[in-house]
């Protein structure tokens, strides 16, 4: 055998014994120390993420209440809308404004 | 400067006016920009056959959804002295629409005399005027038949006067049909020129004098 044939005889023993001692410690060992995925899987509700959050700022509402006592500002009542309008909403208000200029022309 | 066209019904001839616009805005030496938010839409399809045929065309093409419509005009916008022509799809219902309108200097909304297009067109207005009060509107009539009598018409006009100007007629016109690609017949720019210098000179902000109705 040449030197080049004992060289690769010997890498590939030493790679024989390095990756059984791999896998057995994976099989034997490592099982143990870590426990399953399906224990420590992480679940997140959607349906809490989801959840309303109060927008009626309470806790302000009350310094404003104290602030109105105090320095005689006018309140409007406790803030529980942003204003805003759904598109439904635009939508709808555009077709009655449509129906009004519509019902004009003569047909 | 941001230009749109747009109506709640379709057919009512938005695509060609927006290539007689850009064609003619072009020919003002001006940098102009296309967008049509409709992918298979008749401009997108105009496109498709001049690019196969190799046409040199005045203006710079875009296709883009309505998601990314925003960020495409902003970024278009950025190029000084450009002019971008957007074609509005006919589909109101979506939220990225309030976005959209919220763009333009100039809205034009082209249409016909038929009853279903005149409500269509009404409606358009009346939602755009409800997401941004004093938008510049501006009505078009489109594809009217020269000899033909129109019933109402002038009464009709007054109406739409109430809640925008009403601009001067394009007639219907075989050349229109005969639109293969983006590539414009020069008979049928010059045909329309005096309503496109019309538009151009005193409808279009900062180009003249603006006697745009804001009721």
């Amino acid at each position: 055998m040449t030197n080049t044939g004992q060289f690769i005889f010997f890498l590939a023993i030493l790679y024989l014994i390095y990756y059984s001692f791999n896998l057995l410690f994976d099989l034997f060992l490592s099982s143990r120390t870590y426990p399953k995925a399906e224990e420590t899987s992480l679940l997140i509700n959607i349906s809490e993420l989801e959840a309303p959050i109060d927008a009626s700022l309470q806790e302000t509402t009350a310094d404003y209440g104290a602030l109105q006592e105090n320095e005689g500002v006018m309140s409007s009542g406790p803030i529980s809308s942003t204003g805003g309008m759904r598109l439904e909403e635009v939508m709808n208000g555009a077709l009655q404004d449509a129906a009004i200029f519509s019902s004009r022309i003569p047909s | 400067m941001v230009i749109a066209i747009g109506n709640a019904k379709g057919g009512t001839g938005k695509s060609t006016l927006l290539l007689l616009l850009a064609s003619y805005l072009s020919e003002k030496k001006e940098k102009i920009f296309l967008i049509s938010m409709e992918e298979k839409g008749t401009l997108n399809l105009l496109f498709e056959r001049s690019k196969i045929l190799e046409h040199e065309l005045p203006m710079e093409y875009f296709t883009c959804d309505l998601s990314h419509a925003r960020l495409l005009i902003s970024r278009l916008a950025e190029e000084k002295g450009a002019i971008i022509l957007l074609e509005f799809p006919s589909l109101l219902y979506d939220e990225n629409m309030v976005h959209l309108f919220a763009a333009p200097d100039l809205l034009i909304c082209p249409f016909c005399y038929d009853t279903p297009t005149l409500n269509a067109s009404i409606y358009f207005a009346c939602f755009a005027r409800r997401i941004k009060k004093g938008i510049p509107l501006l009505f078009l009539p489109n594809r009217v038949i020269s000899n033909a009598s129109y019933e109402f018409r002038e009464e009709t006009d007054q109406v739409l006067r109430q809640i925008a100007p009403v601009s001067p007629c394009i007639f219907e016109h075989i050349g229109f049909q005969r639109i293969s690609s983006m590539n414009l017949d020069p008979r049928l720019l010059k045909r329309c020129a005096p309503l496109l210098e019309l538009i151009y000179s005193q409808y279009l902000p900062l180009r003249g004098n603006i006697s745009i109705h804001k009721p």
